[in-house]
């Protein structure tokens, strides 16, 4: 295989994985504040990706200026689910709550076949088939863009919780989920507010890679598998584990998918899963064990 | 005193639906069909799901195993079907080993574990969809053969709704056997500690592998039937996610863990769904699985572990 | 002559840059009751975590009745004679307390029938047998801790270990545990407890041992202990007692 064939799926690779990063950091911190596995993760990045597909298609506007409306959308949304569906299952037992967000999925999957079809929709902006090159590889500029605007906000996201009050506030209720000195009314908004950052922070990226990416219904999975894999491999709670996965996810998906056909392209995802699921050394979910 | 009645009531349900075909028209007897099929592969799926407390998205991958298995030694060696059921069950439950061996012994629990069967059973997906052997993405037909109990084809719905009863009836009865052995008291212990079950000396591996492997193997059973029922089949209908979806919830709704959760589950969300893909007819097929996944949503925030226990706890409380 | 139950030579055990446990060294002797105090945060649950299989040590050896433990799983562990209570143990819902108990029962060799029959034993010896058929939901929890006990029991253990067993229980509640500590060794079952309860401790214990910041500080019958310096400034930093 040429070198340059191998080269632009690396790259391409890195750059869907920073992108993957983003989303993933979003998972991380529902997981490390509300201890809630969000199998619904994805869905909210499709949801995210129709409203700005619609936005666009309406308004006359480019994905980047649809942010504008995504971002205050999703997150309203993220807070209602907090409130409503999440809240009131914050203390069962884990299958409750693997089960409650299985049936978010459900409904938003199929919310979503029933207003917008199944037809897989395509912004068809000329933005979309800009190349540019650097070093000479030709990238897309739309990818490249996004990739950016990952790292900006991941570099946003790290200062948000390093810098300021709501972010330490985020990151004393993390350890310490009970002693946590909140009355409980602000241990609540803590919550909704993290809910709805960490949801925000996925469907970013959803308008992001519109240019490039159809978007269905059914989407959502192949985001939130991938997103699973990275918080194993990265570290639940880490930041910067988030990305490092993303980044391994991403490359591994784009050598998987030179070396095969379409169809099976999924089949790297899902083995990548259990390996990796499986070979991380536990003491992640593994046995909790007391102390 | 409310016990007596309930056996009564229970043995009288089983007589009239026993009797149920010779006076109901075709539709409803098909109905039934669907209502016990699915009564005992959740019954089946229960066993992992409930008894052991181990959520398992992948279980199209053993229903899948048990269509194609006795669909392709019947198409290709001539075996009867009832011999390739059994076999297909063999296989499934071999496949179910190494797939429980590796995922307990690397501690996958809760939602990994439920993600890795997921994974499993795509991965089983595509792979019959794409092999011309499994006839790929446009799956097999069963061929027409002579009406006969050796060839598991029957030209009425008769017999098909008298199997599916008898078999409900048997996973039934094998799940009310279970619950008499030292299994399932390890399982109930493994379900709600693991880790003070492995204190008192339960293999926690060991025995979440046993349910793992037999709710595959009874699992698989109901696929050969699906098979010579719609004389047809393919991934979409036989490996893919909805298929778990649709094992699973009837426990869900039903009765996690309990014995006739899963059926009364099944009495409740089967009908249910045909309702649903009558009213809203072929175009739109997500409603049903919405309709799941707010079912879902509400069993989990007011009901959970399903209508049964919920019952339970409420008449406890008076 | 007392042969030795367990043997801990050695152990250390780190997380991270922190080091939870360092080089440790433990002997509980036959019939002997050996209590394990010190400050929060001292090491004594993760010393237990690393006797039942739960972590694995750095360093050091483990041995149980003169066999090397220390690759052994935690089911290992108690079919070896060892069982453990943990802090926060709650009983199983939906079963009875004889279920509960049978669940430890089967720990030997036999059939179901038989492990209900060692079950009812063990609850009569606990005086929780008039609780037999109710539901662990319904027991009140006054009774936790020796359904707890009892599930234990059950295992037939040589070697207990009780991870503060006597927390949340008021006086009464505290004298009959103890009460049923004295009968279990009077068995022949040596005993290792962690508690914060001193007066518990101290009443209880034949030997006990201090831990802070995972390093033993001090080791002798309880007299010896409670008026040893060290014990008292370790424990001047921690007002729990």
């Amino acid at each position: 295989m040429p070198a340059n064939i191998i080269i632009e799926a690396f790259v391409g690779g890195l750059l869907t994985g920073g992108i993957y990063g983003v989303i993933a950091l979003g998972l991380t911190l529902i997981f490390g504040i509300l201890r809630v596995i969000n199998f619904a993760h994805g869905e909210f990045l499709m949801i995210g990706m129709y409203i700005s597909y619609f936005s666009c298609t309406y308004l006359g506007i480019n994905p980047y200026l649809s942010l504008l409306i995504v971002i205050p959308v999703v997150f309203v949304l993220g807070v209602l689910c907090e409130v409503f569906l999440i809240k009131p299952v914050l203390n069962a037992p884990e299958d409750i709550q693997i089960l409650l967000t299985f049936g978010l999925v459900l409904v938003f999957q199929n919310l979503a076949l029933l207003f917008w079809t199944s037809d897989l929709r395509n912004l068809s902006t000329p933005l979309a088939f800009k190349l540019i090159k650097i070093w000479g590889i030709s990238l897309r500029l739309t990818t490249v863009i996004a990739f950016l605007a990952s790292l900006l906000l991941s570099l946003a996201f790290y200062l948000f919780i390093k810098k300021t009050d709501f972010g330490k506030a985020i990151r004393a209720c993390s350890e310490e989920r009970e002693g946590a000195l909140f009355s409980g009314l602000k241990l609540n908004s803590i919550y909704y507010l993290t809910f709805g950052i960490g949801i925000t922070l996925s469907a970013i990226p959803g308008a992001l890679i519109l240019p490039n990416y159809s978007v269905s219904p059914f989407i959502g999975l192949s985001f939130t598998l991938p997103c699973f894999i990275i918080i194993v491999l990265g570290g639940l709670g880490s930041a910067p584990g988030a990305l490092l996965g993303g980044i391994i996810v991403g490359v591994a998906e784009s050598f998987g998918g030179l070396l095969l056909p379409g169809s099976m392209q999924k089949l790297v995802t899902y083995i990548l899963f259990i390996a990796v699921v499986c070979l991380k050394p536990s003491g992640l979910f593994g046995a909790k064990v007391r102390d | 005193m409310s016990e007596k009645y309930l056996k009564v009531a229970g043995v009288l349900a089983i007589l009239v639906l026993f009797a149920l075909p010779h006076f109901a028209n075709s539709y409803i007897v098909h109905i039934g069909i669907l209502i016990y099929s699915f009564g005992f592969l959740s019954s089946a799926w229960n066993i992992v799901g409930g008894f052991a407390g181990q959520l398992s998205l992948g279980h199209a991958l053993f229903f899948g195993v048990g269509a194609y298995t006795s669909t392709l030694m019947l198409t290709r060696l001539g075996i009867s079907p009832w011999i390739g059921m059994l076999i297909g069950g063999m296989i499934s439950a071999i496949i179910a080993l190494p797939i429980g061996v590796i995922v307990f012994r690397y501690k996958l629990r809760g939602v990994f574990f439920a993600i890795a069967t997921l994974c499993f059973a795509e991965i089983f997906r595509i792979l019959v969809s794409q092999m011309r052997f499994t006839g790929g993405s446009e799956g097999l037909l069963i061929p027409i053969m002579d009406s006969s109990w050796i060839n598991f084809q029957f030209e009425s719905k008769l017999p098909y709704y008298y199997i599916a009863y008898i078999m409900m009836l048997l996973m039934l009865s094998v799940c009310y056997v279970v619950k008499r052995t030292k299994l399932y008291y390890y399982l109930f212990s493994v379900k709600g500690d693991e880790d003070a079950a492995s204190a008192i000396g339960v293999n926690a591996n060991r025995y979440k592998t046993m349910a793992f492997v037999i709710s595959a193997f009874f699992t698989s059973f109901n696929g050969t039937f699906f098979a010579q029922y719609y004389m047809f089949i393919e991934p979409e209908t036989t490996c893919a996610i909805p298929v778990s979806i649709d094992i699973l919830m009837r426990p869900i709704i039903g009765g996690l863990g309990t014995l006739f959760g899963p059926i009364l589950g099944s009495f409740i969300m089967t009908p249910l769904s045909e309702i649903i893909r009558k009213v809203v007819g072929s175009g739109m097929s997500g409603v049903h699985l919405l309709v799941y996944g707010v079912f879902l949503i509400i069993i989990c925030i007011w009901m959970p572990g399903g209508i049964l226990p919920y019952i339970a706890r409420t008449i406890k409380t008076k | 002559m007392r042969g030795v139950a367990l043997s801990v030579e050695g152990m250390s055990k780190r997380f991270g840059g922190l080091k939870a446990v360092d080089s440790l060294n433990i002997t509980v002797d036959e019939r002997q009751i050996l209590g394990l105090i010190g400050p929060n945060g001292a090491g004594k649950t993760t010393t237990f975590n690393l006797i039942t299989g739960y972590y694995h040590p750095d360093e050091g050896s483990i041995n149980l009745f003169g066999k090397n433990i220390i690759d052994f799983k935690p089911y290992e562990i108690c079919k070896r004679g060892m069982t453990r209570t943990f802090q926060l143990a709650r009983p199983m819902y939906g079963m009875t307390i004889i279920e509960n108990v049978v669940v430890g029962a089967l720990n030997k060799k036999g059939s179901l029938k038989e492990a209900f029959d060692r079950s009812e034993e063990v609850l009569e010896f606990l005086g929780l047998i008039q609780f037999k058929d109710v539901l662990a939901d319904n027991l009140p929890i006054g009774y936790h801790k020796l359904l707890e006990l009892a599930k234990c029991l059950a295992t037939q253990p040589k070697l207990l270990l009780l991870d503060e067993v006597m927390s949340g229980l008021n006086h009464s509640e505290m004298d009959l545990i103890l009460e049923k500590i004295l009968a279990i060794r009077s068995k022949g079952v040596s005993i290792f407890l962690i508690e914060h309860v001193m007066e518990a401790v101290t009443t209880v214990s034949d030997k006990i041992v201090v831990l802070n910041y995972g390093e033993k500080i001090s080791e002798g019958t309880p007299d010896q202990v409670m008026n040893d310096p060290n014990v008292i400034e370790a424990y001047l930093g921690d007002l729990s007692v």
